[in-house]
């Protein structure tokens, strides 16, 4: 176990099985009497977060994202491997690592709807054991901090969305726990509501020293908030590493050249450096050349010249380049790709 | 510690929500007074003059604020559970430090509270009702033990919600009337008896829906059989084969609900502690209590296990 690590996973793994009576087998169609079904949701998947840190957990629908996220909480048991939470082991010292977290479950009822965000902080804080002028100042300090104060007497029920998702993170952060979990936060809100929590993480994380860990399918969420990031894909970890260096994986300097007309690409091909062009008739900019040029950067910039040089010569106009930015969007894709078709990990 | 700071939480919110939901409340209330009046009058007028009429009443009645009772406290743990898990709220209370059992207990003591309340008020309603319907047309016979006996019923209940604080005053005028004997001491005990063995009986339907979710569904029918044992439940119940004996002290209500009877009823005082039905009142708590707590805890973990505490 990592003595730095505020949340660790050691090699956890988790499979669920589900009986079925009467139904309609998923695969072959056909109704049976009796199947069972069994879903590999989180394969072995090792990592840790340091105090201070926002880890983004990326994947697919089903990806074990979310169990990954209750097995922290203690919600579900791994079948084998061990989280610790805070240097505690997770099943063995499950009420007092609760104490240490602050979970956002996505899509459930984490507030009591007749209540108002005061009055559900002032309950959950109970239910906790945060209680008397603590439980008072820190709710007034939270809903402060989140942007609920002027709603603070208004019923759970008559809020937006986001403020129920912003109310669900207080009440989450009522126990000022070191960690925080938050499944998908930012689903379904709108700009300013995501753009809201997205701000309020990042100012825990740097201010408060809290352990963050999100998961989400909005990948500009990720790339913005995240410190790192970890792909898990079909249960297994497919990648893990800090958001820069995932995003600088896969790029290849490749340059698109937008143009006049599309040139002749075995003179662009020919050039010394360049390792593959691509022409393409956009119907917004126009045609546009990619090529991809050599790492070395001596080489690739003679080879840019070279480039510009051949198009001048042959009559094409040049109207602009730019250098193609891989986003992790396009990481994530890849990614997934790669580990459905080989297995590796990145 | 845990389970009151618990309790406290589960009391205010319960307030909060009755105050803020005040109208909803009030006309609950208004409901269940116009029914309650009319079963009983109904039960009254339906029954040809007997040597008792007003007295299998007043069982009858007793019977069922039991059976209800029982109904909703099982309900808590069956159909209640399994909403819980439906919304997501059993995912949030789980997640409280002071674990799953002591949030449950907790809620069941405030459900509980709130019902003995209610009731209170609702029969104190239907006993003024009656009594102005007495004073007013110098009712016949039939009448005047109708009143005596829903003012019976009213007066019983708060001596059997709140033992030691209706204590002596009500008891004294219930023995004056000769229909209802309301003792402190075999109230508080058959009360508290009563509510464990309900409650252990709720931990074993709770731990089962935790894993298997329909049950809330087929619980449903059990809450039924509950509350119809307790509205029949009587001594007579020693006459029977001795199979459909065992099976009626297994149902955790069946000798609640007699006892409750013989002491409110036959005035059988602190002598209950010596009737068969307070022994297996006894069993049925020492037999469920720690039955429904292993089964909740066993399935509760089975539940994490199987990922089931979130999911329906």
């Amino acid at each position: 176990m990592s003595a730095t690590a505020a949340v660790q996973l050691c090699d956890v793994d988790k499979i669920f099985h589900t009986r079925h009576f009467f139904t309609k087998h998923e695969e072959t169609g056909k109704r049976r009497l009796y199947y069972k079904k069994t879903v590999h949701a989180v394969d072995h998947i090792s990592l840790e977060i340091k105090p201070g840190e926002i880890l983004g957990l990326l994947g697919r629908n089903g990806a074990g994202k979310t169990t990954t996220v209750k097995m922290i909480s203690g919600l579900v048991k791994p079948n084998s491997g061990t989280v610790y939470v805070d240097g505690m082991d997770v099943e063995k010292k499950r009420l007092k690592v609760l104490r240490k977290i602050g979970v956002v479950l996505e899509g459930t009822r984490t507030c009591v709807w007749p209540l108002t965000p005061l009055e559900n902080l002032s309950y959950f804080g109970n239910l906790r054991d945060v209680k008397g002028p603590v439980l008072k100042e820190r709710s007034a300090e939270l809903l402060e901090f989140i942007g609920l104060k002027d709603k603070m007497n208004v019923e759970v029920r008559k809020l937006s969305r986001g403020q129920k998702q912003r109310l669900a993170i207080c009440i989450a952060l009522i126990t000022d726990p070191p960690v925080l979990l938050l499944d998908e936060p930012t689903t379904g809100l709108d700009v300013q509501s995501s753009r809201a929590i997205k701000d309020k993480l990042i100012e825990m994380t740097r201010e408060r020293g809290k352990c963050v860990l999100v998961t989400t399918h909005d990948m500009n969420t990720a790339q913005e908030v995240c410190d790192r990031v970890a792909i898990v894909h079909d249960g297994k970890l497919a990648a893990c590493k800090p958001t820069n260096e995932l995003i600088g994986l896969f790029s290849d300097q490749t340059y698109h050249l937008h143009v006049d007309r599309i040139p002749d690409l075995a003179g662009v091909r020919a050039v010394p450096g360049v390792l593959a062009s691509d022409a393409l008739e956009d119907e917004g900019t126009g045609p546009r050349v990619s090529v991809q040029f050599c790492a070395d950067e001596s080489e690739r910039s003679s080879a840019l010249y070279s480039v510009m040089e051949r198009l001048r010569g042959s009559g094409v106009t040049l109207r602009s380049i730019n250098h193609a930015q891989q986003t992790l969007e396009d990481v994530f894709l890849r990614i997934t790709e790669k580990t459905s078709k080989n297995g590796e990990k990145v | 510690m845990g389970f009151f700071l618990v309790l406290k939480a589960e009391v205010v919110r319960s307030m909060i929500v009755t105050r803020r939901y005040w109208f909803a409340t009030v006309t609950a209330l208004f409901v269940a007074c116009v029914m309650f009046s009319a079963f009983i009058n109904i039960f009254l007028s339906g029954i040809v003059a007997g040597a008792d009429m007003a007295g299998v009443a007043v069982d009858r009645a007793l019977g069922l604020v039991i059976g209800i009772f029982a109904f909703s406290m099982v309900g808590m743990f069956s159909t209640g559970l399994a909403g819980m898990a439906r919304s997501g709220e059993l995912e949030q209370v789980y997640m409280s430090p002071h674990g799953l059992i002591t949030n449950f207990m907790a809620r069941s003591t405030v459900a509980t509270v709130l019902s003995i309340i209610t009731w209170t008020i609702l029969l104190m309603f239907v006993s003024s009702a009656f009594s102005a319907e007495t004073d007013g047309a110098k009712a016949d016979e039939q009448v005047q033990t109708a009143h005596a006996d829903a003012a019976a019923v009213a007066e019983a209940t708060p001596t059997e919600s709140a033992p030691g604080a209706a204590g002596e005053d009500s008891g004294k005028k219930m023995k004056a009337d000769g229909k209802i004997h309301a003792d402190p001491l075999p109230m508080v005990v058959l009360f508290l008896l009563t509510f464990f063995s309900m409650t252990g009986f709720g931990f074993m339907i709770g731990g089962l829906v935790l894993v298997f979710k329909q049950i809330g569904q087929v619980a449903v029918i059990l809450r039924m059989i509950m509350m119809g044992v307790a509205w029949k439940a009587s001594d007579a119940l020693y006459d029977q084969h001795w199979l459909l004996q065992w099976v009626a002290h297994a149902v955790p209500v069946t000798d609640a609900a007699i006892c409750l009877k013989l002491v409110l009823l036959q005035n059988y005082g602190t002598h209950i502690f010596t009737h068969p039905s307070f022994l297996f009142l006894l069993a049925s708590v020492a037999i469920w209590t720690p039955i429904g707590l292993i089964c909740f805890k066993a399935m509760e973990n089975w539940a994490r296990s199987k990922g089931t505490l979130g999911a329906f």
